[in-house]
């Protein structure tokens, strides 16, 4: 019999009953074996007496926001100073949108909704220590659904490619979330497009063979996932989150701007929005939209940079 | 795109007869402009014929009314529905452009 290797994760939350939660999906994975701290302070301890020890177990910590005593972000700063190597991650119940500043100042580009379906939370924490399994639709959706890819070499492709995709999420998605779908597709597949390569704004494109935007979709029986992949991997993770931020967080330059609102406005109107870049290689956006699901303000921050 | 476009002295009504793309914005752009170099003052863009606004126009309504406030002018949306009004509300710009 194949033995599982484990993934080894300290997990930092001030509330007794999120503890027991945690403990609860994490046991029922073979291959997660996970040490709970009750603070921030408690938790550098444990991490501290980890490192010292010749065979350290954490490769994880996954911390609260919202703590008495040491919060998340200190957690993390004085965890990263033990051991700057060590993978991070956040996590709340409270609106993301609050932390927002506070995560682009201290470089976080990864903040977990506690309301997000545990099979989510476990799939993003293993994502998060592994970096495997971050590219692709296949990752995301739950048993073998059929995947539809297009390729779109023009502009009017796109157009005919989001129309198909609303007709196809039409009868398990509300007029509102609809809308919101069809935006969010319109705003990635043109930032794929013209950002990506470099086209003028507006103009009627035909992309050339070396440049490549791929749209693929299908669904489970609790979501529908859009991905819209180019090949150029010209975003990095620092200027994804700068533009959430600046939609969240708009100065008044930010307001009169006359662009970079395409990534925020997509995240606030789609149900989940997930951005993976292979720098100078590739970008995927990937773009959730729950069936029963709602989200209203706690929609997780998912940036990964290979 | 076909803009029905209506003037009364400085003030002019513009209206596409359809959606504002990603591929055709440049063309209610430049309608807009060239009423603007023209002495429009108050420029009104109607949307009933658009049903969803993408960050691309958004970003072409920014310019114009910082164009049009330049020369002491204003610029106007109106018959904006539902959705685009939740689109101009969070991306602020409900506190730029004058909507009614």
């Amino acid at each position: 019999m194949m033995t599982l290797e484990k993934k080894h994760i300290l997990v930092v939350d001030d509330s007794r009953s999120v503890r027991a939660f945690f403990e609860d999906i994490f046991s029922k994975k073979e291959d997660f074996s996970a040490v709970f701290a009750a603070s921030g302070e408690e938790a550098v301890k444990i991490f501290e007496a980890d490192r010292e020890d010749p065979n350290p177990l954490f490769q994880f910590v996954l911390t609260d926001i919202n703590m008495p005593g040491m919060d998340g972000f200190e957690t993390i700063e004085a965890i990263k100073k033990i051991d700057p190597g060590i993978n991070t991650g956040m996590i709340t119940g409270f609106n993301i949108d609050d932390y927002m500043k506070m995560a682009l100042e201290k470089g976080v580009f990864n903040i977990i909704c506690k309301m997000d379906p545990p099979d989510e939370i476990i799939r993003t924490v293993d994502n998060l220590i592994t970096g495997n399994n971050i590219f692709g639709i296949d990752n995301y959706l739950e048993g073998s659904p059929n995947i539809v890819k297009v390729k779109i070499t023009e502009t009017s492709m796109l157009k005919t490619a989001v129309n198909d995709i609303i007709e196809f999420a039409r009868p398990n998605l509300d007029e509102e979330k609809l809308y919101g779908l069809k935006t969010g597709l319109i705003e990635m597949g043109t930032n794929a497009i013209y950002h990506a390569y470099g086209y003028e704004k507006g103009s009627v494109v035909a992309l050339k063979d070396t440049e490549e935007v791929v749209i693929q979709y299908g669904a489970d029986d609790k979501k529908l996932i859009v991905v819209i992949n180019d090949s150029s991997g010209s975003l990095s993770k620092e200027k994804v989150l700068s533009q959430i931020n600046k939609g969240v967080n708009p100065s008044p330059e930010d307001l009169i701007a006359s662009g970079g609102r395409g990534i925020y406005l997509t995240r606030y109107l789609c149900d989940k929005l997930i951005v993976n870049i292979e720098k100078d290689k590739r970008t995927e956006v990937l773009i959730f939209m729950y069936f029963n699901q709602e989200y209203i303000e706690n929609k997780p921050l998912l940036i990964n940079q290979i | 795109m076909e803009l029905m476009i209506e003037r009364d002295g400085a003030r002019v009504n513009i209206k596409p007869e359809e959606e504002i793309h990603f591929d055709n914005y440049k063309e209610v752009e430049a309608a807009i402009v060239k009423e603007i170099e023209a002495g429009a003052t108050e420029v009104s863009l109607d949307l009933s014929n658009v049903t969803t606004l993408y960050s691309m126009t958004l970003g072409m309504f920014n310019k114009i009314a910082a164009a049009i406030s330049e020369k002491g002018g204003k610029f106007v949306l109106t018959n904006i529905n539902s959705d685009i009004r939740k689109v101009m509300k969070a991306t602020r710009l409900d506190k730029i452009i004058t909507v009614r």
